[in-house]
């Protein structure tokens, strides 16, 4: 009964506390105004809303036969091309205008006439609330009033720094498409379609944010992907209430599954070619502008094992790479636990040569092993933090510093025995050849490491059930998070811990796509062979 | 109304049911000491006897889907009556789970882990299968299937690496032993690794499709009982009439494995798949503990006492025995007793009263 109240309490409270965000960031007043048909008027409230903001620009100009008409172009300098906000707008307003025969009956206080015989760009549209006319001038349109129009014209002119498409710095390829996402989303998507020419291939779009107001896209094949995971990704994002939106992490964070795991549930990547091949199978894509990370969902725990040059390569050594890579994740998380419960409680599975030799290294060594494990792990994440946030010329430094003058002076003072270091950089170098898990392994190497100190190889066993219970109860969109392994799915297990060759992998992956999974299924029998004298005979 | 919401499939029941008789390939040394090297005998005979009794269990849940083991005995056995039986079954639940969370800390006090305290490590064993038990059967039945990989793996590996050391001739005579002991001996057989799978009346509940688990109840069974087959023939090979000096032969045996000097000390394989699979049999029958009591007592979820009985189980395994020789002792002569009726007993008679009765009436379906 006590915890019945106390759950009700923490209900109570959290629920005045997200009324509290709610009214923060509720839009400004006289927003939902619709535009005056008054020029002058309608200039004095934008510049009375936005009255600190020193780069909006407004022009006034007069325009058609006789300069009869009064008109005026609102930008914000920073963020438009003023090229073309001259060369498309103002000059046929101003002078092109006169070139047209019939141009003294035209009334051009209606903005469709302008719209029609006048501007020249073919991104524009008409708004008549006051709020959605700042929405665009905020995002970077140029805004046409014409006195005794209830209406505006937005003209998208939008100017934009772009960095070029480079190769990404995190998932650099030797075999493989060398571009890579940038911060701009419409060029990310033009990335995309460029992949996938496919009529069915859907771009929604979500504006997400109060104050960001951020663009972010769902791009997925409507035939291929599962209908009630988009309708699941459409109604998680329609939940975010939050002020800004400044990286894909923000969303990651808000429409996960499980906001309690150490394990990521929706994977991100910098790489088209990677995403294209996501959503060909079936996923769903979510594309956030301003950050060249780009989401997907759903995910399994086994594409963290996967490089896309594993399909580029040939089957056999894809599935030798595949199979380095998962033991170097057992390395990365349980390296130094089994070391420490080897050296403290389980001696005696020691080879004895190996033994003497580690009771050597251990000789001078003050500290018990687990404390020295600890040291040394703690020492390499400092050095890679500190690798990581320092100019690069800078890091290298440390890195040397660190790793070979500070490791071999400890082992020749005989803090560390010489053993511990080779479990500690073998266990370094394993932790980063499977990026996508390095937070989760990182964290699971402590825990290992504290149960192994505790309780051995008991305390180890116990933790790895304990982590693939949990593994097990995760689910990322409705796809159990272990598939194909767990539930056990014998067509999924072509691609888990070898690579099968492509011509044998033709279904989409079961879990993913749920609804009728095997239409769109490619033939069998692709199976490349060498031509028979007989087919040549008989052509 | 059942509490437990998750559904499992009938294969998964499969892997559920070959996990947990493989769980006991532990126990399957309270035998040896009486029947020596005639312990694969006994095996055989008690999973002729017992395949029956363990279908009925299965046909018994076929004729009550949805229904768990005290919902049943309520409709067979009227108000009263039932929970009496119900109370019975829990105290066998109850007490057959201490013993195996005591038997994981003698299994490591004894052979690995000598200096540790008793407690801590039933401390943190309990702890991982009440993690297990809040996660619920699904979670626990999508897994089984890794468990009993691993355990076949491990069993047919060891087999392998020792047929060099193996004499067939170690078998021999065939019927030496006075009829009394085997006979004790395919009882305690039948009651411990096979009996035990009554728990399974309460998970068969969760069945989304009770078509086809007559035949996955018997291919379970079938699974198990060949992996403690292979465990003893193995046994009795390498180390003949010497097991029964050794407190586990099991381990004694893997412990003679030397393939070139390379392939040594392979005792740590036998730990680790005895550990696992014991873990699933707790975390199973834990679970069957805290559904039966809450479903006795009509709560809404079992998870509020989850933590206190995991308390009371440690409690428990610590202190009802004073040694590893006192356990076998009662488990040999005291403990298959008492759980006998339930085993071979009540679920037969449940089945039959059901029919006569022509049980369950859709209108009597709802009361309990």
């Amino acid at each position: 009964m006590f915890g019945y109240l106390f759950k009700k309490i923490r209900y109570f409270s959290l629920k005045n506390k997200n009324e509290c965000m709610l009214q923060n960031t509720k839009p400004g007043k006289n927003n939902s105004e619709p535009i005056s048909p008054d020029l002058e008027k309608n200039l004095e409230v934008i510049k009375g809303i936005l009255r600190d903001s020193s780069d909006v620009t407004t022009h006034e100009f007069n325009f058609g036969h006789d300069r009869k008409f009064k008109g005026a172009l609102i930008f914000i300098d920073s963020l438009t091309d003023k090229a073309e906000i001259h060369k498309n707008i103002l000059q046929p307003l101003m002078y092109d205008v006169l070139l047209l025969q019939n141009n003294v009956d035209m009334d051009f206080t209606k903005i469709d006439t302008i719209r029609k015989n006048l501007i020249s760009t073919t991104d524009n549209l008409k708004v008549t609330l006051l709020s959605d006319l700042l929405d665009n001038l905020l995002a970077g349109a140029a805004i046409l009033l014409i006195n005794g129009s209830k209406e505006a014209l937005v003209i998208k002119s939008e100017k934009r720094e772009s960095r070029g498409i480079e190769e990404p710095g995190t998932e650099s390829v030797v075999r493989g498409p060398r571009e890579g996402f940038v911060e701009n989303v419409k060029v990310n998507i033009a990335l995309l379609r460029r992949k996938i020419k496919d009529t069915d291939l859907c771009i929604e779009k979500f504006v997400i944010g109060d104050k960001s107001k951020t663009d972010v896209y769902i791009v997925y094949i409507k035939s291929v992907a599962n209908p009630k995971l988009i309708e699941e990704i459409r109604m998680r994002l329609k939940r975010i209430k939050i002020e800004a939106i400044l990286e894909s992490g923000y969303i990651e964070q808000f429409i996960e599954d499980n906001p309690y795991s150490i394990f990521p549930t929706i994977s991100n990547s910098e790489k088209p070619d990677k995403v294209a091949a996501k959503i060909l199978e079936g996923r769903a894509a979510i594309l956030v502008d301003g950050t060249p990370f780009v989401l997907v969902a759903p995910m399994v725990f086994i594409e963290s094992f996967q490089s896309v040059e594993d399909y580029y390569a040939r089957p056999f050594f894809a599935s030798v790479i595949r199979i380095i890579r998962f033991l170097s994740y057992i390395i990365s998380t349980l390296g130094p636990a089994i070391y420490v419960a080897l050296t403290v409680f389980h001696q005696e599975l020691i080879p004895t040569q190996l033994l003497i030799s580690i009771a050597e290294g251990r000789e001078r060594v003050p500290f018990p092993a687990i404390m020295e494990a600890f040291l040394m792990l703690f020492a390499f994440d400092l050095l890679r933090e500190a690798g990581v946030r320092l100019p690069k010329s800078v890091g290298q430094t440390v890195g040397i510093v660190g790793a070979i003058v500070l490791g071999q002076a400890s082992v020749e003072a005989g803090l560390i025995s010489p053993i511990m270091v080779i479990v500690v950089s073998s266990t370094a170098i394993a932790s980063f050849a499977v990026p996508a898990q390095t937070d989760s392994g990182t964290i699971l190497r402590y825990i290992y490491l504290a149960l192994a100190g505790i309780a051995g190889g008991f305390g180890v066993i116990m933790g790895l059930l304990g982590t693939l219970l949990h593994l097990a109860s995760l689910r990322s969109f409705g796809t159990p998070y272990l598939w194909p392994v767990v539930p056990l799915n014998f067509s999924g297990l072509k691609d888990v811990f070898i690579r099968m060759p492509l011509w044998a992998m033709s279904k989409r992956p079961k879990a993913i796509v749920w609804n009728d999974f095997d239409s769109n299924n490619q033939n069998p029998g692709l199976m490349p062979s060498p031509y028979k004298k007989d087919n040549i005979d008989s052509k | 109304m059942s509490i437990e919401k998750g559904k499992i499939s009938s294969q998964q029941l499969l892997f559920l049911i070959a996990g947990f008789v493989q769980g006991s390939v532990l126990l399957i040394d309270f035998t040896v000491g009486l029947t020596e090297h005639q312990t694969w005998m006994v095996i055989l005979a008690a999973l002729a006897i017992t395949t029956p009794v363990v279908l009925s269990y299965a046909v018994l849940a076929k004729r009550f889907p949805g229904m768990n083991l005290v919902q049943i005995n309520d409709m067979v056995y009227g108000r009263f009556l039932g929970k009496v039986v119900s109370v019975y079954y829990i105290f066998f639940f109850l007490m057959t789970l201490s013993f195996n969370i005591r038997d994981v800390g003698e299994l490591y006090t004894t052979f690995l882990m000598p200096d540790t305290p008793f407690v801590f490590l039933l401390v943190v064993f309990t702890a991982t299968c009440t993690y297990a038990v809040t996660k619920g059967i699904e979670v626990l039945a999508r897994i089984s299937h890794l468990f009993v990989v691993t355990g076949i793996f491990i069993l047919i590996s060891t087999f392998i690496f020792l047929i060099d050391q193996m004499d067939f001739s170690k078998f021999l005579p065939f019927f030496e032993l006075p009829f009394i002991r085997i006979f004790q001996g395919i009882h305690i057989v039948s009651m411990i690794p096979f009996g035990e799978t009554v728990a399974f009346l309460i998970i068969m509940g969760c069945l989304n499709n009770t078509e086809h688990v007559v035949k996955n109840t018997f291919f379970g069974l079938l699974i198990g009982a060949v992996s403690l087959l292979i465990g003893a023939a193995r046994n009795t090979a390498v180390l003949g009439r010497t097991q029964t000096i050794w407190t586990s032969p099991s381990f004694q045996s893997i412990r003679l494995i030397d393939i070139g000097t390379v392939l040594t000390r392979m005792d740590f394989l036998i730990g680790i798949g005895q550990t696992i699979l014991i873990f699933l049999k707790c975390s199973l029958f834990f679970y069957v503990l805290v559904v039966a009591i809450s479903q006795l007592l009509g709560l809404k979820s079992y998870l509020p006492l989850v933590l206190p009985l995991a308390a009371i189980e440690v409690i428990i395994a610590a202190t009802v025995y004073q040694s590893p020789v006192d356990h076998t002792m009662i488990t040999q002569n005291a403990g298959i007793i008492y759980s006998t009726p339930l085993v071979f007993i009540i679920p037969p008679l449940s089945l039959l009263i059901a029919k006569i009765r022509g049980l369950p009436k859709s209108e009597r379906g709802k009361g309990t």
